[in-house]
């Protein structure tokens, strides 16, 4: 066949099966639009306005965001209780999880029934039936506090202090362990058993092979779950909503919920949206200089030069 | 061909999920009105039991109940419907939200053009000109009377040997109520939270010594800093001396005090609470219950005690059966079937015939009547839109923690409060200005 001939078929070939493609993905496109750009792009558009329920919206430029950052008396104090609850929250997911993850990865009898019941916690995941359990718990005279004095532990005011309530609601998501422990899982299975062999032959301990096999290998588990949650914990709302309400004193006056507040109770839309704007920001930051610096500590087998 | 067909299959069935939601099919004569409230349990069911009625003497009509339980929620999502204009058909509304309400347009009908389906003549005509009607139109309905009384457990107080008949002041509901924890010091004389520290109590308490607004009219406070030191000191003195239990403690019940053990378990003997609200939060010991006046200074500039509508009812201009809605009303209104169902499950109810009905028929508990009566007498202040909004009450709020909690002195927590209130005052002004 002529060259040129077989050029055309495949053009058109391509440029059919493109568009029959975008038809299949149609549904998922038409949702993404209407769901999720369509509100990202107006919310955009609304952090620049007064926008409320009140009135129709004009255009303030940036006097949301200066607001926000100069004027506004609960955003800094909201933005570090936000930061100390990830920084509390998300380390000790990750650890917990590992912790458990290794815990699982042994030969063991009923195995698979000792993982389903440590993945029940996420399954129940950030619903408010989770954090009312959570709220008594944690009560003056709660289990938690009982289980302290069983031990002569000296008892905590949990929700009574603004730091220990924000604990709290850090060992919530903690608790919530299991899909990062399930990746972990899954990274683990996937280290090449003749490493420990060898390592075993040459005499190290198991310290050693956590420290120089299991975790190298791993850190592109950790770098996947740390991003991923951290997206998540900058987010979160419920516990803080059901738990504590954002009290006391506002110390777990989380991010999320300082940005509820003002959109549904104070109904300052256009004041809301900047705010959400200004996380979305801070999170794709957070998110880039993870990036960025993950070359220097995270390890692939094939130089993981795609990224 | 074939394939053609079938991507025109696919792509027909992928419009036919985006137009599902929007269609609609009332071809077949029925119609279907949604309806919310918020309330307690006896509420809902009393409300659900009027619509199933209703709907079996009309068929054809369905009545949807969207209903919760938190006021607070239920503000939240209405003022988003309305924004969305999804709001329902007939909307229970509460009195301090309509400035906001009209503010947000032209959203309810206006029942004085609906005469001829139903009856108004039963209302109190200075009622509804005070809180139903803007401008000459009759936007809403009133279901009740509510005001803000104590609620007593008579046993609790008497078992720590104070007299249930007790005219409660200030400085008595100290020196009285510290007796029933120095009694059993697994009981407490009041219930409360900081919410309502913030929105009856202290704020009463503001008012009576000044006679002021809470805030005024024009964006300036009410009080000074030294009626803020001296409320928070009271406060303080309430836990102190045990009148209430540890800050620590009710404050995890914030707007939910109602379901503290305290409470629930009857270690508690007063609530300060809303008169439509006894039969919610008391039922566990009505043989025992009593109401009285909340405690009232003697040189009082006014007493702050609130008198309001309960609840509001409104139809939605947006509904697509006005008509059907407002037969709806005069049916809850006034039909003797429903009225015998709905009983005082908002308040005592608002027309002469239904009151009547009621005492006759010995429908409303006389708690419930009492309260009223009592509470009437005394009426204060009505409060304004500011002393009402949201964003002030919740910085009080977290100023009542801060103090009880022992973050800030009184003296501290009311300068921060007084420096954060000016400005969000001088904001408020700029924005309605």
């Amino acid at each position: 066949m002529h060259k040129g001939r077989i050029k055309e078929l495949v053009i058109y070939n391509s440029k059919r099966r493109g568009w029959v493609g975008l038809l299949y993905i149609l549904p998922w496109l038409l949702g993404f639009s209407i769901f999720q750009i369509y509100p990202l792009i107006t919310s955009l558009i609304y952090s620049f306005t007064n926008y409320s329920f009140f009135n129709d919206p004009s255009f303030t430029g940036l006097e949301n965001f200066r607001y926000a950052f100069t004027r506004d008396i609960d955003f800094w104090p909201s933005m570090k209780a936000t930061i100390l609850y990830v920084l509390m929250g998300v380390p000790g997911k990750l650890i917990f999880a590992l912790f458990i993850a290794m815990i699982l990865n042994m030969k063991m009898k009923a195995i698979n029934l000792f993982r389903t019941i440590y993945y029940i916690p996420s399954i129940l995941g950030s619903s408010v039936a989770v954090a009312i359990v959570w709220r008594l718990m944690f009560m003056r005279n709660g289990t938690v506090n009982r289980f302290l004095a069983f031990l002569h532990l000296p008892q905590v005011d949990w929700l009574g202090s603004p730091f220990a309530a924000l604990v709290c609601l850090a060992l919530l998501i903690v608790w919530q362990f299991g899909s990062s422990m399930v990746i972990f899982l899954a990274g683990l299975k996937q280290i090449p058993r003749e490493l420990y062999e060898a390592a075993i032959v040459d005499g190290s301990s198991a310290v050693t092979r956590f420290f120089h096999i299991t975790l190298p290998l791993l850190t592109p588990i950790i770098f996947f779950n740390l991003v991923m949650q951290i997206i998540a914990a900058f987010q979160d709302f419920t516990s803080a909503f059901v738990i504590t309400n954002g009290g006391p004193m506002k110390g777990t006056y989380l991010y999320g919920m300082k940005l509820y507040t003002d959109a549904f109770s104070y109904f300052k839309l256009g004041y809301a949206c900047a705010l959400s704007w200004i996380l979305f920001c801070l999170i794709i930051f957070i998110t880039i200089v993870l990036f960025r610096t993950s070359d220097k500590w995270v390890f692939y087998d094939d130089g993981g030069k795609i990224l | 061909m074939r394939k053609l067909l079938v991507t025109l299959a696919v792509f027909l069935s992928i419009f036919a999920i985006y137009a599902g939601g929007t269609s609609e099919s009332a071809d077949d004569g029925n119609i279907t009105l949604r309806f919310s409230w918020w309330g307690g349990d006896s509420r809902h069911e009393a409300t659900l039991d009027v619509i199933e009625l209703y709907e079996s003497l009309n068929p054809g009509i369905t009545i949807e109940g969207e209903y919760m339980g938190a006021v607070n929620d239920y503000r939240q999502k209405l003022f988003t419907q309305f924004a969305g204009q999804a709001a329902p058909d007939i909307i229970q509304l509460d009195s301090p939200w309509m400035p906001e309400i009209y503010k947000m347009g032209d959203l309810l009908v206006d029942l004085n053009t609906k005469t001829d389906l139903i009856d108004i003549s039963g209302f109190s005509p200075e009622f509804l000109e005070s809180y139903s009607i803007k401008d000459g139109h009759l936007y809403t309905l009133p279901t009740g009377i509510n005001s803000i009384i104590l609620t007593i457990n008579k046993q609790i107080l008497e078992e720590a040997g104070i007299d249930p008949n007790t005219v409660w002041n200030w400085e008595n509901f100290i020196t009285e109520g510290k007796k029933v924890h120095q009694n059993d010091p697994e009981k407490y004389f009041f219930n409360t939270d900081q919410v309502a520290l913030a929105t009856v109590i202290l704020k009463t308490y503001i008012i009576q010594k000044t006679g002021n607004q809470f805030l005024q009219d024009d964006y300036t406070l009410g009080f000074t800093r030294e009626d803020l030191i001296e409320a928070f000191e009271y406060m303080n003195r309430l836990f102190e001396e045990g009148v209430v239990e540890p800050p620590s403690d009710c404050f995890q019940y914030s707007n939910k005090f109602e379901q503290n053990p305290l409470w629930v378990n009857s270690k508690a003997g007063v609530i300060a609470t809303w008169n439509s609200t006894i039969m919610m939060w008391s039922a566990h010991f009505l043989d025992v219950a009593d109401v009285t006046n909340i405690p009232i200074r003697q040189d009082a500039k006014n007493t702050g005690v609130m008198v309001r509508p309960a609840q509001l009812l409104a139809v939605n201009k947006n509904s697509k059966h006005v008509d059907e809605c407002v037969k709806f009303l005069d049916f809850f209104f006034n039909d003797p079937r429903a009225i015998r169902i709905l009983k005082d499950s908002r308040s005592v109810q608002p027309t002469e015939n239904a009151r009547a009905l009621c005492l006759e028929e010995n429908l409303t508990n006389p708690l419930v009547v009492k309260a009223a009566e009592i509470a009437q007498d005394k009426a204060g202040i009505v409060y304004n839109d500011l002393s009402n909004n949201q964003e002030f009450i919740d910085i009080f709020t977290t100023f009542i923690e801060g103090v009880a909690l022992g973050r800030y002195t009184p003296e501290e927590g009311a300068d921060e409060m007084i420096a954060v209130y000016t400005q969000k005052l001088a904001e408020y002004k700029a924005q309605n200005s």
